[in-house]
C-alpha cells in the first residue's frame, strides 16, 4: 500500500531517538553512531520511497491528462477527481515522512558537531561516518566550518574549545578528575600535567574542560 | 528592578567555592571557603563590583589572614568610590544582559540581539582578563624578589596562597560572566537553527541608509547581529543543500519545494506565541508611566491589569510588545 514505506521510515526514527534518549546517560556507550541517534543510513528504503513517490507523481500526470482530454462523463469526473486528491496527498505524505527523516538525522548531526568540537578529528575512528551518507558528511564538514567561522568573533568566550561544556554555570575554579585513558603530557598555564591512566588530577576546570571532551578525563564527584 | 533583587536573585545560584591547593609533597591544605558571593565580578577597573564578605579559616594563623584579608578589602572600596560613575553602567550593563539572557531562554521566539550591552560587557571582560593576568604577574614578581628571612619556607608559601585569594574570587567571577555571554549566544543560536526556514523567509535585502549599504533587514531591525546572520546564511545554505540532494530532487517536479504552498501542512516551523509565560512587571523608566497596564485579551473578552511588581503566568503573544519596550521581563 502507498505510504507504507514512508511509515517505517518514520517508525525507525523514532526507535532510533528513544534508544537515544535511554542510552543518554550511559557513559559507556562508545559507538559514536547510536549515542547520537545515528543509525545506518537507509539508503534502500528511502530510494523505494523515492520511487514510490515518482511513481505516484506519473501517475498523478496521466490523470490530469485524462480531466484535459474527457470532461465527457460526470460520473467518471467525480472518481478520477478522488483518485487525483489521494495520488497528491500520498505524494506529500511521502515527501513529508523523508524530509522528516532527514531534518531528524540533521539534528542528531548538529548535536554531534557541537559536543565534539575539539576532538572531531577522531571522527572517522569513532565509527559515525560509515553510518551517514556522502551529503550527510559534506553537512557536517561545512556545519564544523560554519561554527569556527562564528566562534571566530568572540575569542576570548571560547565558544569552540568549551564546546557543550560551556553551557553548564560554572561552580568551581578547579575540579577533581580521574583520568580515563593515557593522554602523555599536558601542558597548561599552571604547569605540566602527565595523564597517566586511573590517576587522580585536581586542575583547573578550564584546563579540564577540552580533555575531558576529548574523554580523556571524567569529573569526579563528591 | 534594584540591585537588592538582582543580588537577593543570584544569591540563589551563588555557591560555595572550594579551592584546595596541594603543593609539595601537601605541607599545608588551606581551606578557603568563599561565601556569599555574587554574580559580579569585582575587579576595581572592570567595575561591575559590589561589596563582596569573605570567610577564611585556616589552622595555621587565622589572625594574620583577617588582617590580609580586611586590607584587600579597603582597597576595594576606595576604587570603588572613585570609579562609581562608570560602575553604575557597567552594573546596570551586567544586569541588563541578565535580563536579555532570561528573556532570551524563556521566550518562544527569536529576540532582537542586545548589541549594545553585549559589546560593553565583552569590552569589560577583555580589560578583566588583562587585569587578571597584570596582577598575576605582579605577585609571581614579588614573591620572587620579596622573599626574607625571616619568614620560614612554610609561611612563605602560605602568604603566596592568600595573596591568590582575590585573584581566584576574580577569575570566578569572570568565568560566571563569560558563561552568560556564552550561553546568551548559543541559545540564539539554537533558535535560529529551529526557525531557519522562517527565518529564511522574512531575510530581505534592502538599502540601509545609516551605513549606506545594502544589509538585510533582519540586521537592520537588530534581530540578528552580523556574525549571527552570517551563520543563518551559511546554515540555510547548507540545510537546503542537504535535503535538496538527499529528497527533494528526486521527487516529482511539481514537489520540489521545501514549503509546498498547496501542502495543507505547513513544513515551516513557527514559534508557539501562545505558549505560556511567567512574567514579572518591572514597570517603565519614564516619569510619567503609571504603575498598571491593561491588557485585553479579544479572545475570552477579558481584561487584565498588570500591576508593577506582580508576577503572572500568561500567554506570551499577549505581553509580547511589553517584553520588547523592556516594561515587564520574563523568568
Amino acid at each position: 500500500m502507498y505510504g507504507d514505506f514512508g511509515a517505517k521510515l518514520v517508525q525507525d526514527a523514532k526507535r532510533s531517538r528513544n534508544l537515544k534518549k535511554t542510552l543518554q546517560n550511559n557513559k559507556n556507550v562508545t559507538d559514536m553512531g547510536t549515542k547520537y541517534g545515528l543509525v545506518e543510513y537507509p539508503k534502500d528504503l528511502i530510494e523505494q520511497i523515492i520511487d514510490e513517490t515518482s511513481h505516484l507523481g506519473a501517475k498523478a500526470d496521466h490523470i490530469n491528462q485524462l480531466f484535459e482530454t474527457n470532461s465527457s462523463n460526470n460520473l467518471n469526473d467525480k472518481i478520477s477527481k478522488c483518485q487525483y486528491f489521494t495520488t497528491i496527498l500520498s505524494i506529500h505524505r511521502n515527501k513529508r515522512c523523508l524530509l522528516g527523516y532527514h531534518n531528524y538525522r540533521r539534528e542528531n548531526i548538529d548535536e554531534f558537531v557541537w559536543q565534539n568540537l575539539t576532538s572531531i578529528a577522531d571522527i572517522d575512528i569513532s565509527g559515525l561516518s560509515e553510518k551517514l551518507d556522502m551529503n550527510e558528511k559534506e553537512y557536517l564538514r561545512d556545519y564544523q566550518a560554519i561554527i569556527d567561522d562564528y566562534s571566530s568573533n568572540f575569542p576570548e568566550l571560547e565558544i569552540k574549545h568549551k564546546g557543550d561544556y560551556g553551557l553548564e554555570p560554572p561552580k568551581d575554579l578547579y575540579v577533581e578528575v580521574r583520568v580515563l585513558k593515557d593522554g602523555g603530557m599536558v601542558q597548561t598555564e599552571y604547569g605540566v600535567f602527565n595523564l597517566i591512566k586511573d590517576s587522580q588530577i585536581f586542575m583547573r576546570k578550564s584546563d579540564a574542560e577540552a580533555l575531558l571532551q576529548q574523554g580523556y578525563l571524567q569529573i569526579i564527584k563528591n | 528592578m534594584d540591585i537588592e533583587d538582582l543580588l537577593a536573585d543570584l544569591q540563589q545560584n551563588s555557591t560555595t567555592i572550594h579551592g584546595r591547593t596541594t603543593l609539595n609533597n601537601s605541607l599545608i591544605t588551606s581551606e578557603i571557603n568563599t561565601k556569599s558571593f555574587d554574580a559580579t565580578s569585582e575587579d576595581p577597573t572592570n567595575g561591575i563590583s559590589t561589596g563582596q564578605t569573605t570567610h577564611l579559616n585556616t589552622d595555621n594563623d587565622e589572625s594574620y589572614l583577617k588582617d590580609h584579608q580586611s586590607t584587600n578589602e579597603n582597597v576595594y572600596l576606595e576604587s570603588f568610590v572613585s570609579k562609581s560613575e562608570k560602575n553604575k553602567l557597567d552594573i546596570e550593563a551586567f544586569m541588563q544582559l541578565t535580563t536579555s539572557w532570561r528573556n532570551e531562554r524563556m521566550s518562544p521566539e527569536l529576540l532582537p540581539f542586545n548589541e549594545r550591552v553585549f559589546n560593553l560587557m565583552t569590552e569589560n571582560m577583555k580589560r578583566q582578563i588583562e587585569y587578571i593576568d597584570y596582577w598575576n604577574m605582579l605577585q609571581e614578581s614579588e614573591t620572587d624578589t620579596g622573599a626574607t628571612n625571616e619568614m620560614t619556607h612554610e609561611q612563605l608559601l602560605l602568604q603566596k596562597r592568600i595573596n591568590k585569594l582575590p585573584l581566584h574570587c576574580m577569575e570566578a567571577e569572570l568565568e560566571r560572566v563569560k558563561f552568560l555571554l556564552r550561553s546568551y549566544l548559543r541559545c540564539r543560536l539554537q533558535k535560529i537553527d529551529k526557525f531557519l526556514l522562517l527565518l529564511q523567509e522574512t531575510d530581505q535585502i534592502v538599502f540601509d541608509e545609516v551605513s549606506m549599504q545594502e544589509k538585510s533587514i533582519l540586521v537592520i531591525n537588530k534581530l540578528l547581529s552580523e556574525p549571527e546572520y552570517r551563520y543563518f546564511q551559511q546554515k540555510a545554505k547548507i540545510t537546503a543543500r542537504l535535503l535538496s540532494n538527499t529528497v527533494l530532487l528526486n521527487l516529482p517536479e511539481n514537489f520540489q519545494q521545501i514549503n509546498d504552498e498547496s501542502s495543507t501542512v505547513k513544513m515551516i516551523q513557527e514559534p508557539d506565541l501562545e505558549q505560556f509565560v511567567f512574567i514579572f512587571v518591572k514597570g517603565s523608566d519614564q516619569k510619567n508611566s503609571s504603575d498598571r497596564y491593561k491588557i485585553f485579551n479579544i479572545e475570552t473578552q477579558e481584561e487584565v491589569e498588570l500591576v508593577v511588581g506582580g508576577i503572572y503566568v500568561m500567554r506570551y503573544d499577549l505581553i509580547e510588545s511589553f517584553v520588547k519596550d523592556g516594561t515587564v521581563i520574563l523568568i
